[in-house]
């Protein structure tokens, strides 16, 4: 039974493991299901991005940077739009997350890569950068569920 | 920072849904300042303030942090 001060004082969870998953409050507002079309789409372009780089194929390998270069771009331009239609707080968890995360992951990324150099190894390949993606989206969802229950 | 918002709230029967709705911010948002886990915006609080139809100071109110005995001078 609901009293009515049940639901005056209705609990207002975070979606924890929307959070996690995909870093994104959810799909049950028109900018988040914007968000997953878009990021997806643009995670495909990458994705073709990559192997047209790698592979063997007779297609210029300009093309694939350019579209991964797209998908890259493509991802932030989304996310860019995504912080627009949040609201105060769901910003604030946002830009904090983010800026923990990928500073975390380009620290450690820098660190590794003057480590390499002072171990004598080869050159790093190029594409080395993505795994900066990698790392730093699942510790941006750890980030985003530590933040919501800090403001729970 | 301490507030009324769920005194202020419930003399009006409305749900947190509801004054979200109200504001144009997410339920959790509502939550997080009225249990004083997050401090408003100066916007945010101007909308409390125009919904309920009280001033700020009537809704928000400093936490006042106890201070030890002040501190002597050395002679």
């Amino acid at each position: 039974m609901t009293s009515s001060t049940d639901r005056l004082d209705d609990a207002a969870e975070w979606p924890y493991a929307t959070l996690f998953f995909f870093g994104s409050f959810g799909t049950h507002t028109p900018a988040g299901r914007r968000l997953r079309r878009e990021s997806g789409l643009s995670l495909a372009v990458v994705v073709a991005g990559i192997i047209l780089v790698n592979a063997q194929l007779p297609v210029p390998v300009l093309i694939g940077a350019i579209g991964l270069a797209l998908g890259v771009a493509g991802m932030g331009w989304s996310y860019s739009r995504y912080l627009g239609s949040l609201d105060e707080l769901g910003r604030l968890m946002q830009l904090k997350a983010f800026s923990f995360s990928y500073g975390a992951v380009m620290t450690l990324a820098a660190a590794l890569t003057g480590a390499w150099r002072v171990v004598g190894g080869g050159t790093i390949d190029p594409l080395a950068f993505l795994v900066v993606l990698v790392l730093a989206e699942p510790l941006r969802g750890v980030a985003l569920v530590v933040l919501a229950r800090r403001y729970r | 920072m301490k507030n009324r918002i769920r005194v202020l709230r419930a003399e009006r029967g409305w749900s947190q849904a509801e004054l979200a709705g109200r504001l144009g911010v997410s339920r959790q948002t509502v939550n997080a300042i009225e249990n004083g886990r997050y401090d408003s915006s100066l916007p945010l609080a101007f909308g409390l303030s125009d919904q309920f139809g009280v001033p700020i100071e009537g809704i928000f109110e400093p936490v006042k942090h106890r201070r030890g005995p002040p501190r002597r001078g050395r002679p």
